[in-house]
C-alpha cells in the first residue's frame, strides 16, 4: 500500500491542505505547530475512522468547527486506486454517538469503482492490520516509543512481543484477573472459597451416609434376630399348651375319679355276661305280631274256601254241547252268507240259457264262413292283423300285376304300330333315293370324275390355271408402252452426272491446293482423299444409267408365249368333262389364244355352271342317302323295343303264376275254398271277428258258472262237512239244515253266558286265597328267620334269649351314660391319657401331680412373656430404621453437594484452562516468533548503533530484553540509556513490522523518533529508513532542520515537502 | 400356545440419587428422592390395571453401593401388591444388584422368581386358567462385573414350542456410552432362537430388532442429565400365534428436558430471561401433571455472552428461578408442573468473528488456533487439562469428580475458555468495536 494523496478539509488547525506523495520516501518538514503530528493523526483517523468525542486528544476537531475531515487516496499493491472520504457528522447528529460520513470507493486497474465497506479495507488495503497495532508499529510518535520504557521490566516482553496484537497489557490484566478469580473459587489449603465450603458439607454427609447405609444391614440383624425370637416364642408356645393340657387332664381325672369307679363296676358286670348276644332288636314284640297276624290269615282263608266250593257246586250243574260252541262262530258265518249263496243259484241258472243262444248265434256264423269250419278254425283264423296283412298284400299283388300286364299290353300296341309306320318311310326314302341318282346320272353323264373330291381338285386346277391365263393376257397388252418412257428418263441423268464430275474434280484440286498453302498438310490430304471418292462416285453414277438399260433386257425375256396355258387348261377341262362340245372348243383353243379367247371364256363359264350344278346334285344325293340310313336305324330300334315288351310281359306272368300258386296254399292251410278270392277273405275276416266275439262272450259265460259253481260246491261243502249230514244233501235241504242248527247255537250261548257270571264271582276269591297263603308262608319265614337271627331252636329258648339281651342292654346303657359323663368332648387321646392317669394313679398322687405341673405351667408362661417383649423391642427397632430410612435424603443431599462442586470446579477448569492457554501461547510466541524477530531486530540494532551492540537478546522465562554491547556484554535494556533504548525499540518494530506476515506492505509514520539520536546513528537511523523503504512508503515528520538537510544528502530519492 | 400379557421392565434404580441438581429445597428432595418409589407404584397399579399375566425385570432394581434400605422394602412391597393379584415377576440382578451384594433375606414367595447366577429356565403361566403361556429363561449377575458373554448360555428349549422370553442384563453391542457388561451383539441374541429378549442396563428406551424382539424398555425414571425425555414401560402382548405388539407406558414422576437457547440477536437482560421463562412455559404445558428439570444450553454467539461470563446473569437468573420454584413447592400440590432448571451451560461466544480470529496473525488467532489444535490432539488437550487441573487434583473429594469427567464435557471447558479468552483479550483491541461510544 502506499499513501498518494491526502486531502485535509478540516483536521485540527490544518484546513484545506493537500499533499500529494510521490517518491517511496516523503519527508514533511516544518516548524512546531505547523501540523505534522495533525497530519499523522489525519492518516490515522482516516484509515481507522475519527476518534470519537471520548478521545477529544485524538479527534482533533476544528477548532473554528466546520467541516471535519477529508480525502484519503492510496494505491493498494494490486494496483488499485482507494478514495477513502471520511467525515464527521453535522453537529446536530453528532449527539447519536458513531456517526461519520464515510465512503470508501476502490477503482481497479480496469477503471471500476466499488464501494467497499470499513471491514474489506481492513482486511484488503492494510492486511487484517488493526488500529492498535497500526498505531504502535507503524504510524509511531516517540510517546508511543518511549512507552515501551515506563512498563516494568517484568512486563516487558509480553509487552513487546505483542506489540500490534491486541494491546499487550492486555495479556497481562487477563492473567492476573483469571488467577484472582481462579482463587475465588479454590485454593489447595484455602478455608474461606466456596469449594473449601462445599467440601466441608460433603465430609459431613458422608459421615451421616456411612451412618444411614448401615442401616440395611442393622435391619437385617434384627431381622434374622427377630426369625430366631420367633422361633424361640413358639417354642415355649409348644411347651406352655403341653402343661396346661396335661394339667387339665389331672384335674378332669380328680374330678371325676367316682364316676370312673362306677363306671369300672358296671364294665366288669357286662364282662361276666357274653360279649356278643345275636338277639334281635324288639325280638319278642316282632314274635308276638307275627303270631297274631299268622292267626288271622287262617281264619279268612278258611272263609274263603268255603264260598269257593259252593260257586264250584253250581258250575258244574251248568251242561254244555262242547261241538256246537266249537262249531258256533263258523255256523253263525255261514247263516250269514246263506241269503247270497240262494242269489247265486239263481244267477247261475240264467247263464246257462243265456249261453245255449249264443252257441246258436255262433253255428250259424261258422256255417256262413265256410261248412266244413268249427270253433278251432275259427279260433286259429282269429283275424290278426298280420293276418289281415298277408291277405292285402295278396290282394295288392294281384291288382299290381293287373296294371303292369294293362301297361304293357299297351306299350306293346304302341310300339308294333311305330314300327310299321318306321318301315313305310323306310321303303319311301329307299325308293326316293334311287330315283334321285337315276336322274343325276342321266344329268352328268359327261362328267368324268366319279367322285366329288377328284372332280373338285380338277375343277380348282382349271380355275387357277384360268386365271393365270388371264394375267398373261393382260401383261403383254401393258409391256410395249414402258419401254420407251424409260429411254428418256435414263439420258437425262447422265447428262447430270458427268456436269457434277467436273465440279467436283475441279474442287477435288483446288481445295487441298489452298489448303497445302495454309500449312495445313494432313488437312489437305485429306480433302484430296475425300474429293477423290466423291469424284469417283459421281463416275460410278454416270455409269449407272447403262445398267437399267440392261435390266429392261432381262424383263422382257420374263414375258412368255400364253399358248402353254390354254393348252393346259383345255387338256385340265377334258379331263373334267367328256362332252364332245366342250372338247372341240378346247382344240380351238389349242390354234391360237388371239382368236379362240372368247371362246375359252364362255367355255369356262358353262363349265361353271355345270360343275355348280353337279355339285348341288352330289348334295341332294347324299342328303337322301342319310335319310335312308335313318329310316333303318330307326325300324331296327322299335324292333328291338317291341321284343323287349314281349319279354317283360312274359316275366309278369311268371311273377302271378307264383303268387297265385302261394295265395293257393294260404287257403289251404286255413281250410278255406281254394277259389276263394283274397276279397272275399278280407270279408270273412268281418265274420270271423264277429265269431271271435261270440266265442269271447261264451267263455265269459262259461267262467262266470264256473265260479258259481265253485263258490256253491264250496258253501255246500262246508255246510256238510258242520252239519254232518251225507255228501248227497244239497240245495235247499242243507240250506233248512243250518237253520235248524243255528237255533241250537242260540241256545248254547244264553249258557255260556251264565257260566261266565258264575266264574267272574269265582275269580276274586280265588285270588284272595292265594294272596293269603302267600302271606302266610311269609310271616313262616319272618318267624324262622326270627329265631335263626336269635339262634334259638325254638321259641323257647328265643324267650329266653330275649331276657338276658334286656339286661345286658341295661349295663351298656349305663355304661355309655357314664362315659358320657367323663368324657364328653375329649378326644380317644386324652381319654386314654386320662385312664391311664386314673388306673396308674390313686387320688393322693393324683393331687400331688396336679401341683407340679401348675407349678411348671406359671414358669414356662413367664418366659413366654420375656420373648415376647424382646421380639417387641426388635420391631420397634426395625420400624425405627424403615422411619428412618424413609426420610434419609443425605444421600441425595451430597450429590447436590457434588453438584455445586462440579460446577465449582467447572468453573475453575474453565478459567485454570483460560489460563493455561494464555500461558502456552505466549510459550510458543517466545519460542517461535521471537528468534526471527530478535535476529533481524539484532542486525538493526547493530547497524543503529554502529556496531556497538551486537545483538538482542531475549532471556527465556524471565522475559527480559538484553542487549549485548560490543566490549561490555549483556546489559538488561532497562539499563540502557535513553537514546540507546529508543534505538533498540526502533530495531525491534522495524523487526517486528518486517516479520508480520501480512499480504499488505502498510506505509511508516515516524514522528519525529531521531530526537534523542547522536548524529552517528541518526545517519545510520536514516540509512537503513532509506533502505526500507525499498520495500514499503515511509513517511517521516521532523521539525529538525539538521535531519531535513541529512535526508537530502543521504537520502536521495526523498521528496521533501514543507508545510 | 396361548396369547398373554406381560409387563417388560428394567433399572428400576430404586432410591438412586438425582446428578447434577444443587440448591434443593427440603421439600423438592423429598419429593425427588421418592420419584423412583412413586413411578414403581404407578408400575404396579399398570400391571394391576393391565391385567398383566406377569413381569419380567431385567435387572438393577437398586443400587446396592448405595445400600439403601428404603430401596429393598419398597421393592419387596411391591412384589406383595402383585402377588396379591396373582402376578408373577421374574427377577434378574444386574451390575448395580449383583448376587452378592447386601439384599434382604426373604421368605420365598410363590410368584416371584429370581435368577441365579447359573443359566435357568422356567414357565409362565397365564393367569386366568393356568395354563403354561411363556418359558422365561434367565441368568443374574453374580458380581458386579460380568465380562463373559452369558447370552450364548441362553439355548432354546427345542421340543417346547411356547413363547421364549429371555431377561438378560447386557451392553449389546458395546454401546460405547454405558459400561461394556455381559458384552454381546444382536447377531448372538437373533441366533438363540428365543423370541422376546428383555433387556436391561441400557437406561435409553431403544427396539434393536424385532422378531426376534430385542428390546431395552430403558430405566423408569431418568435421574440426570444424559436421562431425559419419557421413561417407562413396556406392556407386551403376545397373541395366540406369538405375534407381538408392544406398547410403551410412562411411568416417570420429574422429566428431564434439554433446552438449547441460542444467544444470537438477545440484545439484553431482560430478553434472555424472557426467552427462558418462555421455554419453561413449553416445558410446563408439556407435562403438566409432572415436576421437570431442565438444563438450559447457551449457544451462538452474541453480545449477551459477555454478560453472562462477566455479569454472571445466567447465574442470577438461576437463583432466582430457583428461588421462585422453591416457593411454588411449597404450595400445596405446587410441584405438580414444576420446572426446576438444573443449570445454565454457557456455551456460547462473544459477537466476534471467531473464523476471522483463527485466521489473523495474533496472539489470540494464535490461543485459537492453539486450542483448536488441542480440541482435536487428545495428547495435547490432555496434557492442558493436566496442568490446568493439577491445583484440584490435591482434593480427594474433586479429584474423584475430575476423574469422572467425559470427554465431552473437558471439550466443553475447553471451548469455553477459549471463548474467554477472546473476551479477555479482544475486550479493547479486538474487531470493529473500537469506533464505538
Amino acid at each position: 500500500m502506499k499513501i498518494e494523496r491526502l486531502q485535509i478539509h478540516g483536521f485540527g488547525r490544518i484546513k484545506e491542505q493537500e499533499i500529494q506523495f510521490n517518491a517511496p520516501i516523503t519527508v514533511l518538514a516544518g516548524p512546531n505547530e505547523a501540523g505534522k503530528s495533525t497530519i499523522l493523526q489525519f492518516v490515522r483517523a482516516m484509515l481507522y475512522g475519527i476518534p470519537s468525542r471520548a478521545y477529544p486528544s485524538e479527534r482533533y476537531e476544528p477548532p473554528g468547527g466546520g467541516r471535519h475531515g477529508g480525502v484519503l487516496t492510496a494505491r493498494a499493491a494490486d494496483g488499485s486506486k482507494w478514495t477513502i472520504t471520511r467525515y464527521t457528522a453535522s453537529e446536530q447528529r453528532a449527539g447519536a454517538g458513531r456517526s461519520e460520513q464515510l465512503s470508501i470507493v476502490k477503482t481497479d486497474m480496469q477503471g471500476t469503482a466499488v464501494h467497499m465497506t470499513q471491514n474489506d479495507l481492513e482486511r484488503e488495503l492494510l492486511g487484517g492490520l488493526s488500529r492498535d497495532m497500526f498505531k504502535q508499529l507503524f504510524a509511531v510518535t516517540l510517546t508511543e516509543l518511549q512507552e515501551i520504557r515506563t512498563l516494568q521490566s517484568e512486563e516487558m516482553g509480553s509487552y513487546l512481543f505483542h506489540a500490534g496484537f491486541g494491546g499487550g497489557g492486555e495479556i497481562m490484566r487477563a492473567e492476573r484477573k483469571l488467577i484472582q478469580d481462579m482463587d475465588k473459587l479454590y485454593k489447595p489449603r484455602g478455608r474461606v472459597q466456596e469449594s473449601a465450603k462445599v467440601l466441608h458439607a460433603m465430609e459431613q454427609l458422608q459421615r451421616e451416609i456411612s451412618e444411614s447405609r448401615s442401616y440395611l444391614s442393622k435391619f437385617m440383624d434384627a431381622e434374622s434376630k427377630l426369625q430366631e425370637i420367633k422361633h424361640r416364642i413358639s417354642e415355649t408356645d409348644q411347651n406352655r399348651t403341653a402343661l396346661s393340657s396335661q394339667l387339665v387332664v389331672l384335674h378332669k381325672a380328680l374330678q371325676i375319679r367316682p364316676q370312673w369307679l362306677e363306671w369300672k363296676e358296671a364294665s366288669a358286670e357286662r364282662g361276666g355276661l357274653p360279649d356278643r348276644i345275636s338277639f334281635p332288636g324288639e325280638g319278642i314284640q316282632r314274635w308276638e305280631r307275627l303270631r297274631d297276624e299268622q292267626d288271622r290269615i287262617l281264619l279268612r282263608l278258611q272263609e274263603l274256601e268255603r264260598a269257593s266250593d259252593e260257586w264250584n257246586k253250581q258250575l258244574d250243574l251248568i251242561q254244555i254241547d262242547e261241538q256246537l260252541i266249537r262249531q258256533g262262530p263258523h255256523l253263525e258265518r255261514l247263516a250269514n252268507r246263506h241269503e247270497y249263496v240262494e242269489m247265486r243259484m239263481k244267477e247261475l241258472q240264467e247263464f246257462s240259457g243265456e249261453k245255449a243262444a249264443v252257441g246258436q248265434q255262433l253255428q250259424q256264423l261258422l256255417q256262413q264262413i265256410h261248412s266244413g269250419w268249427t270253433r278251432s278254425e275259427l279260433r286259429a283264423f282269429s283275424g290278426a292283423v298280420s293276418e289281415r296283412e298277408a291277405v292285402r298284400r295278396y290282394a295288392a299283388g294281384f291288382a299290381g300285376y293287373d296294371r303292369r300286364m294293362e301297361g304293357l299290353a299297351f306299350e306293346r300296341e304302341q310300339k308294333s304300330r311305330q314300327l310299321e309306320s318306321a318301315e313305310y318311310e323306310l321303303r319311301r326314302t329307299e325308293a326316293a333315293f334311287k330315283e334321285r341318282k337315276d336322274t343325276g346320272i342321266r344329268r352328268f353323264g359327261m362328267i368324268i370324275p366319279q367322285t366329288k373330291s377328284e372332280l373338285l381338285s380338277v375343277w380348282n386346277e382349271l380355275q387357277s390355271e384360268a386365271e393365270r391365263w388371264r394375267e398373261t393376257r393382260l401383261d403383254r397388252l401393258s409391256l410395249k408402252g414402258l419401254e420407251e418412257r424409260d429411254a428418256v428418263v435414263s439420258g437425262r441423268m447422265k447428262d447430270l452426272y458427268r456436269k457434277l464430275l467436273w465440279g467436283s474434280a475441279a474442287v477435288t484440286v483446288i481445295l487441298p491446293a489452298i489448303l497445302w498453302l495454309l500449312q495445313s498438310t494432313w488437312g489437305a490430304l485429306s480433302a484430296f482423299l475425300i474429293f477423290i471418292f466423291v469424284d469417283v462416285m459421281l463416275w460410278r453414277g454416270s455409269s449407272a444409267s447403262s445398267v437399267n438399260s440392261r435390266s429392261r433386257r432381262q424383263k422382257e425375256r420374263f414375258i412368255h408365249d400364253p399358248a402353254d396355258e390354254e393348252d393346259r387348261l383345255s387338256s385340265l377341262m377334258s379331263s373334267l368333262i367328256s362332252d364332245p362340245l366342250t372338247a372341240s372348243a378346247a382344240a380351238s383353243g389349242q390354234r391360237g389364244y388371239s382368236f379362240s379367247e372368247q371362246d375359252m371364256e364362255s367355255s369356262l363359264r358353262e363349265l361353271r355352271k355345270l360343275v355348280e350344278a353337279w355339285l348341288l346334285w352330289q348334295d341332294e344325293l347324299e342328303r337322301s342317302k342319310s335319310e335312308v340310313a335313318g329310316a333303318r336305324q330307326r325300324v331296327e330300334t322299335l324292333q328291338h323295343e317291341v321284343s323287349a315288351v314281349t319279354r317283360k310281359m312274359d316275366g309278369e306272368q311268371g311273377i302271378f303264376e307264383q303268387l297265385d300258386t302261394e295265395w293257393q296254399f294260404w287257403l289251404t292251410e286255413r281250410r278255406l275254398e281254394a277259389g276263394t278270392s283274397p276279397e272275399t277273405v278280407m270279408d270273412m275276416f268281418g265274420f270271423a271277428e264277429q265269431g271271435m266275439e261270440l266265442i269271447r262272450r261264451l267263455d265269459g259265460l262259461e267262467h262266470k258258472q264256473q265260479i258259481l259253481d265253485q263258490e256253491i260246491e264250496a258253501f255246500e261243502k262246508e255246510c256238510r262237512m258242520i252239519l254232518a249230514v251225507d255228501q248227497e244233501m244239497r240245495g235247499i235241504r242243507i240250506l233248512s239244515q243250518l237253520e235248524n242248527r243255528k237255533a241250537a247255537w242260540a241256545e248254547q250261548q244264553q249258557l255260556l253266558r251264565e257260566k261266565e257270571a258264575i266264574h267272574s264271582k269265582l275269580e276274586p276269591v280265588k285270588e284272595e286265597i292265594f294272596k293269603l297263603s302267600r302271606e302266610m308262608n311269609q310271616i313262616a319265614k319272618a318267624v324262622q328267620s326270627l329265631l335263626d337271627e336269635g339262634q334259638a331252636a325254638d321259641s323257647e329258648a328265643f324267650l329266653r334269649l330275649g331276657a338276658v339281651s334286656e339286661r345286658v342292654q341295661e349295663l351298656n346303657r349305663s355304661i355309655r351314660h357314664l362315659e358320657v359323663s367323663m368324657f364328653s368332648g375329649w378326644s380317644a387321646e386324652r381319654v386314654q391319657a386320662l385312664l391311664d392317669i386314673l388306673n396308674h394313679q390313686d387320688a393322693a398322687a393324683l393331687d400331688k401331680a396336679c401341683r407340679e405341673t401348675e407349678e411348671e405351667s406359671e414358669k414356662a408362661k413367664k418366659q413366654w412373656n420375656d420373648l415376647q417383649l424382646q421380639q417387641g423391642r426388635l420391631l420397634q427397632e426395625r420400624d425405627q430404621l424403615v422411619r428412618l430410612c424413609s426420610h434419609d435424603t443425605a444421600l441425595q443431599q451430597l450429590e447436590e453437594q457434588k453438584a455445586s462442586l462440579k460446577e465449582i470446579a467447572a468453573e475453575y477448569a474453565v478459567l485454570s484452562i483460560c489460563a493455561e492457554m494464555i500461558t502456552r501461547t505466549r510459550s510458543i510466541y517466545e519460542k517461535e516468533k521471537q528468534p526471527q524477530v530478535l535476529k533481524l531486530a539484532s542486525t538493526y540494532f547493530q547497524e543503529l548503533t554502529g556496531g556497538s551492540y551486537n545483538r538482542i537478546i531475549m532471556k527465556m522465562g524471565e522475559k527480559k530484553l538484553l542487549a549485548e554491547h560490543r566490549d561490555e556484554g549483556l546489559i538488561d535494556s532497562s539499563l540502557l540509556s535513553r537514546g540507546t533504548a529508543e534505538q533498540l525499540y526502533l530495531a525491534m518494530r522495524f523487526a517486528l513490522a518486517g516479520s508480520m506476515k501480512s499480504k499488505a506492505v502498510v506505509p511508516m509514520l515516524f514522528d519525529d523518533l531521531f530526537v534523542n539520536f547522536d548524529e552517528d546513528r541518526m545517519c545510520a537511523a536514516l540509512n537503513l529508513t532509506g533502505r526500507l523503504a525499498a520495500d514499503r512508503q515511509i513517511i517521516m515528520l521532523t521539525c529538525h532542520r539538521y535531519l531535513v538537510d541529512h535526508i537530502q544528502s543521504r537520502i536521495p530519492q526523498a521528496e521533501i515537502i514543507r508545510i | 400356545m396361548v396369547s398373554f400379557k406381560f409387563i417388560h421392565t428394567a433399572d428400576l434404580h430404586l432410591d438412586s440419587q438425582f446428578k447434577g441438581i444443587s440448591g434443593l429445597s427440603d421439600g423438592i428432595r423429598s419429593f425427588l428422592r421418592e420419584s423412583t418409589f412413586t413411578s414403581l407404584d404407578r408400575l404396579v397399579e399398570l400391571a394391576v390395571s393391565e391385567e398383566v399375566d406377569f413381569m419380567v425385570i431385567s435387572g438393577d432394581v437398586y443400587d446396592a453401593q448405595d445400600s439403601s434400605l428404603q430401596a429393598q422394602l419398597r421393592f419387596y412391597e411391591a412384589l406383595e401388591r402383585l402377588g396379591k393379584h396373582g402376578i408373577g415377576v421374574y427377577v434378574i440382578h444386574g451390575n448395580h444388584d449383583p448376587l452378592d451384594s447386601p439384599r434382604m433375606k426373604t421368605g420365598k414367595r410363590e410368584h416371584v422368581h429370581v435368577f441365579g447366577p447359573e443359566f435357568e429356565r422356567v414357565t409362565a403361566y397365564r393367569r386366568q386358567d393356568q395354563r403354561a403361556a411363556a418359558v422365561i429363561g434367565g441368568i443374574s449377575y453374580p458380581t458386579a462385573k460380568v465380562i463373559e458373554n452369558t447370552s450364548l448360555r441362553f439355548k432354546r428349549d427345542k421340543d417346547n414350542s411356547l413363547f421364549h422370553i429371555a431377561l438378560l442384563h447386557a451392553n449389546i453391542d458395546g454401546d460405547p456410552a454405558h459400561e461394556t457388561y455381559s458384552p454381546c451383539t444382536h447377531q448372538d441374541l437373533i441366533a438363540s432362537g428365543y423370541d422376546y429378549w428383555a433387556l436391561g442396563h441400557i437406561h435409553k428406551r431403544q427396539i434393536l430388532h424385532e422378531l426376534p424382539h430385542i428390546v431395552y424398555p430403558g430405566n423408569i425414571q431418568g435421574r440426570s442429565i444424559r436421562e431425559t425425555g419419557v421413561k417407562g414401560c413396556y406392556v407386551v402382548q403376545v397373541a395366540e400365534d406369538g405375534d407381538v405388539n408392544m406398547r410403551f407406558h410412562d411411568l416417570d414422576t420429574i422429566r428431564w428436558f434439554h433446552e438449547t437457547v441460542p444467544i444470537d440477536g438477545m440484545e439484553g437482560e431482560e430478553a434472555f430471561q424472557t426467552q427462558v421463562e418462555e421455554r419453561m412455559q413449553e416445558i410446563r404445558r408439556e407435562c403438566p401433571g409432572k415436576m421437570s428439570i431442565v438444563r438450559f444450553v447457551l449457544t451462538g454467539r452474541g453480545s449477551l455472552h459477555e454478560k453472562l461470563e462477566e455479569g454472571r446473569i445466567a447465574v442470577e437468573l438461576l437463583h432466582e428461578l430457583h428461588r421462585r420454584a422453591i416457593r411454588a413447592a411449597s404450595e400445596p400440590s405446587g410441584l405438580a408442573g414444576l420446572v426446576w432448571v438444573e443449570s445454565f451451560d454457557v456455551r456460547s461466544g462473544p459477537w466476534i468473528d471467531r473464523e476471522a480470529l483463527l485466521k489473523e496473525d495474533s496472539f489470540l488467532g494464535e490461543l485459537l488456533r492453539y486450542g483448536q489444535q488441542a480440541r482435536g490432539d487428545m495428547t495435547t488437550r490432555a496434557e492442558v487439562l493436566r496442568s490446568a487441573l493439577n491445583p484440584l487434583m490435591a482434593n480427594r473429594e474433586l479429584r474423584m469428580l475430575l476423574n469422572e469427567t467425559d470427554d465431552e464435557e473437558c471439550a466443553g471447558w475447553l471451548h469455553r475458555a477459549e471463548e474467554m479468552a477472546v473476551l479477555l483479550l479482544a475486550g479493547e483491541g479486538g474487531g470493529e468495536s473500537t469506533d464505538e461510544d
